[in-house]
């Protein structure tokens, strides 16, 4: 099910099941991950384009992810100037040990260029000191003041997501 | 040993606007004498993607075959004939 909610700069592919909050897409054979699994195992194929190229391709995936053999999929409605890209970017989400059989999925549909990343370091890189907090700060126009005491509210959030590594992962604060 | 890497378009500046390239190691087989054989073609790149001792640059994700080379073995991982490089901002896996 493609959710393409205009005040959100994402637009999504969910299973309905997902987004009728009957069922959460993260999760490898069914099984829920906790906070040290997602850490380890849950990533994302990147996948670079237009707009209009992502969507068609998120029209290919959906089948795939109503039927659960793609846990799910976020691609950006607009470039976003501040990082520099010059393209908007897809995410197929899936964990470690199911990402070789998700990757013959997207090069059936024509998918080329292959990068993997963990969620982690994505996280990382929302840290203090992170490439993209740093950029998002500066892209912000934060005095130094409030730079430090995001950053401090950036690190404090983390640590209490995962602080219990064997609780089950539940969502990322947005 | 031929080589092809592919760029992602915001780095199309560093490459004479080229989004693919093909070098050949002859018979080196490693990331660093690709970055090497890379800066030969794109004069500069080279202080793009790392520093003077092959340390990856922040803003750069490099892959070998869909990986990330930091959690492989950054500028010594090894590569073969028909290895697929992509280079990219490390912003995109934001």
């Amino acid at each position: 099910m493609i959710v393409n909610n205009p005040t959100s700069h994402f637009i999504f592919v969910f299973p309905k099941d997902h987004v009728n909050g009957e069922y959460n897409y993260i999760n490898y054979k069914g099984k829920p991950l906790t906070n040290r699994e997602y850490l380890q195992n849950w990533g994302k194929w990147l996948i670079f384009g237009s707009p209009e190229e992502l969507g068609k391709l998120a029209e290919k995936l959906d089948p795939f992810i109503e039927a659960k053999k793609i846990p799910a999929a976020k691609y950006d409605r607009e470039i976003i100037e501040e990082f520099e890209l010059g393209e908007c970017v897809m995410c197929v989400y899936c964990d470690l040990r199911q990402r070789d059989e998700i990757w013959e999925i997207l090069a059936s549909l024509g998918i080329e260029d292959k990068a993997w990343a963990y969620e982690r370091e994505t996280m990382e890189r929302w840290l203090p000191g992170g490439h993209l907090l740093e950029k998002w700060i500066k892209g912000r126009g934060m005095s130094a003041e409030q730079a430090e005491q995001f950053r401090l509210y950036a690190k404090e959030k983390f640590r209490r997501m995962f602080e219990d590594e064997d609780a089950i992962f539940r969502g990322i604060e947005q | 040993m031929k080589i092809t890497v592919k760029f992602a378009a915001a780095l199309s500046r560093y490459t004479q606007s080229s989004k693919i390239a093909v070098c050949d190691l002859g018979e080196k087989n490693d990331m660093a004498s690709l970055i090497e054989a890379l800066d030969a073609k794109f004069p500069g790149i080279k202080k793009v993607l790392c520093d003077e001792s092959f340390e990856i640059a922040d803003s750069i994700n490099i892959y070998v075959n869909g990986d990330n080379i930091r959690y492989v073995e950054g500028f010594r991982t090894p590569l073969k004939e028909n290895d697929q490089v992509n280079i990219i901002p490390a912003a995109a896996a934001g």
